[in-house]
């Protein structure tokens, strides 16, 4: 602080030297020269300069950050604004960092081409960033009457069909029962319409908390105690409720230690328990999560597990939608499967991967924030050929042909040869497609071919399977079974301990590795 | 009053344009951030503009220290770029698009120039000088006068450098990004449900 109160000023009294200097020019230059008058000059000069100087004092001695952070009353989509661009940069800031890292990997470009392929990633990224957290607030109760309602809900849908506009029903007269204390499990094969479901229950029980897939993207403020108090400050609490209403929570959820830190710079299984505190904490009396375990590793599983467990004691009713079965059956009460849009009792039989007839990909095991992406770009400094997480940092043009054709370009092959490699990889025509539409697992798919177009002997994934589901992981199994094949070695940096057992016999823990060894 | 959706991208894409102001403060720093305001306020129309111009500005100044009395002709100036920017013809080829926001990306940089100049004009000259305002002058004899200032204080230089700028990244990257933004748009009220 200090160190940038000094840069400020410093700043301000270079301004004002500049603006006595540039009033003492314009009158030497075109002005009458007589001594009175060019003393005159210097004169305003002064006075000017010493208007700088009073508001580089203001500057640096006011954080104009905190004077904008009060609860707006007026303007309020402009401060909210303000206050998420505050928060927010940082974050941009990394996202810009590691674009032009993945830039970089892709192929040495300068001037607009370059440009190009930082700039579209980036804004990119910036706006689905933007869309979850848009969720997040709405479910937070940002823009809506008071809707708080400390009561348990048993009937959240009661005969209800949904479907969006031109399409048929997506969901068909569904009825869901909950009872306080229970877990509720809703399961079913992507695209089956599992989140849209959760959303529907969300907007039909207002005051419910609501967690989406994404709990990193749904943060807005700069520190944890501001996150939890969002939703409180959205209701017009006085400030003394606020704060006490955030110390329990914190108190509660054991996020204590963490009030003054950054929620971009949490763990994963530490931001997936901010976004449940900070959902919870209107005293809401049912939980909605949508895939919380899709970023979490083993620790963060058993972690939010426990924090379940207690929760149902504590007398909440929880729905989960989540694929991953498995990890909820010792505490779910009761599990659906939602297939055709209607929704079954039971659990669906247990699908676990398949694993690759010859497992010959080479695997480093590490938890999240481990250091397996710093390790990989250490190995990628010298050889081989990185896809980075996530891959889609790499895809900056408007069609998958336009992808394919700069590929071949800069690898300086013979046109084609990443179509070819990627129609192996993907059977379906993509070509025409905007490679933003396409799903995780095809723009995988095209990252890998990009990277592999160089004609390499050594490709990297790094997290490959971060957010994917059981057949899109399946897929990538499959897909590195081809690779190495193809006789390119395969090293896979990821925390999927079933995905690493599935693709190699090589799995060794990032601690015991050095960069050489592989 | 802004759904959340449109709020949050509001403020995600004021961060981007502070740091990206920011990363390229020196050189030609604020141009940069011309494209985003002008691309944005194309999409989301004229409100959404005037918005971002102004959020975009106000956050990086605060965050800089560089909050005094030129801020407002800085935050009305771009806030009026983005504003205009809404206010152009939805026309339909993405030729037309391009050209329209190229034309419009010079025209608005050479007005941001002289919005910001008209402020800085009298307190830089001082009173008295041949290139000063005067209120005795005729309307004509002063706007000769604000001219010549312009092209001596170098900032028609900087103006044509951000119109390059811009047209630039509208050029290279504007179908890119329209067509990024639009989805965004459609799928902000897909996600919607009541």
């Amino acid at each position: 602080m200090t160190n940038s109160r000094i840069k400020i000023l410093k700043q301000y009294l270079w301004l004002a030297l500049f603006v006595v200097l540039v009033r003492v020019l314009f009158r030497v230059f075109f002005g009458d020269l007589s001594g009175s008058a060019f003393w005159a000059a210097l004169e305003g000069g002064a006075r000017l300069a010493f208007w700088v100087i009073g508001f580089g004092v203001l500057n640096a001695f006011i954080d104009f950050k905190k004077v904008f952070r009060r609860t707006p009353k007026i303007f309020r989509t402009p401060l909210t604004a303000l206050n998420i661009a505050f928060a927010l940069m940082p974050e941009v800031s990394r996202s810009i960092e590691r674009v032009r890292y993945a830039a970089k990997l892709r192929a040495h470009r300068k001037g607009l081409r370059w440009v190009q392929s930082v700039v579209v990633p980036v804004v990119s990224n910036g706006i689905d960033q933007a869309l979850n957290l848009g969720e997040s607030m709405e479910a937070r109760g940002f823009g809506k009457a008071e809707t708080s309602s400390t009561e348990t809900p048993s009937l959240l849908l009661d005969n209800v069909s949904f479907g969006f506009e031109g399409r048929s029903n997506l969901l068909h007269n569904l009825t869901l029962k909950v009872v306080p204390g229970e877990l509720t499990l809703i399961t079913g094969n992507t695209g089956s319409g599992k989140s849209t479901l959760l959303k529907l229950i969300q907007a039909k029980n207002p005051g419910s908390a609501y967690v989406n897939q994404f709990p990193r993207e749904g943060f807005l403020a700069e520190t944890v105690f501001d996150e939890l108090a969002f939703s409180l400050l959205q209701k017009r609490l006085p400030t003394a409720e606020v704060n006490a209403r955030v110390t329990r929570t914190s108190e509660r959820f054991d996020l204590g230690s963490y009030l003054k830190a950054d929620p971009q710079t949490l763990s994963a299984g530490w931001q997936q328990r901010l976004a449940i505190a900070a959902a919870l904490i209107s005293d809401s009396k049912l939980l909605l999560l949508d895939e919380p375990f899709s970023a979490l590793d083993g620790h963060g599983v058993a972690k939010l597990n426990e924090l379940l467990n207690e929760l149902k004691e504590n007398g909440l009713a929880i729905v989960v939608v989540e694929h991953r079965t498995e990890l909820l059956q010792k505490l779910a009460n009761h599990t659906f499967v939602l297939d055709f849009g209607r929704l079954s009792m039971g659990l669906p039989k247990v699908q676990k991967l398949t694993s690759l007839p010859q497992k010959s990909a080479t695997v480093i095991l590490g938890d999240n924030g481990s250091g397996k992406t710093t390790f990989l770009r250490t190995i990628a400094t010298t050889r081989g050929v990185l896809v980075p997480q996530p891959a889609s940092d790499l895809l900056f043009l408007n069609t998958v042909l336009e992808e394919l054709r700069q590929s071949d370009q800069d690898a300086k092959v013979k046109p084609g040869t990443t179509a070819e490699l990627f129609t192996k990889f993907v059977n379906v025509d993509l070509e025409n497609q905007n490679p933003r539409d396409l799903s995780q697992g095809q723009k995988l798919a095209l990252a890998i071919s990009i990277q592999l177009a160089k004609a390499t002997e050594l490709l990297m994934l790094d997290e490959p399977t971060l957010g994917f589901d059981l057949p899109s992981r399946q897929t990538l199994a499959n897909l590195i079974g081809t690779i190495t094949e193809s006789g390119t070695r395969v090293l896979v940096a990821t925390h999927d301990l079933e995905f690493a057992n599935a693709i190699s016999k090589d799995i060794r823990a990032l601690e015991t590795v050095s960069v050489t060894d592989v | 009053m802004f759904d959340s959706r449109k709020v949050a991208l509001l403020g995600v894409l004021a961060a981007l344009n502070s740091v990206v102001r920011l990363l390229g403060a020196g050189i030609m720093g604020m141009e940069t951030a011309f494209a985003l305001v002008i691309l944005a306020g194309f999409v989301f129309g004229a409100r959404f503009g005037f918005l971002l111009g102004f959020v975009s500005i106000l956050a990086s100044s605060a965050v800089t220290g560089g909050i005094g009395p030129w801020l407002p002709f800085q935050l009305i100036g771009a806030a009026l770029v983005g504003l205009g920017a809404g206010l152009l013809p939805k026309v339909k080829t993405w030729t037309t698009k391009l050209v329209t926001l190229s034309v419009y990306a010079v025209l608005s940089s050479y007005f941001y120039g002289i919005f910001i100049t008209a402020w800085t004009w009298p307190i830089f000259t001082g009173p008295d000088t041949s290139l000063s305002f005067s209120a005795d002058l005729s309307l004509g004899d002063n706007v000769g006068r604000f001219i010549q200032f312009e092209v001596i204080s170098g900032g028609l230089i900087w103006d044509t450098g951000r119109a390059i700028t811009t047209v630039a990244l509208i050029a290279i990257c504007g179908k890119a990004l329209i067509t990024t933004l639009n989805r965004a748009a459609t799928r902000a009220n897909f996600l919607k449900l009541s």
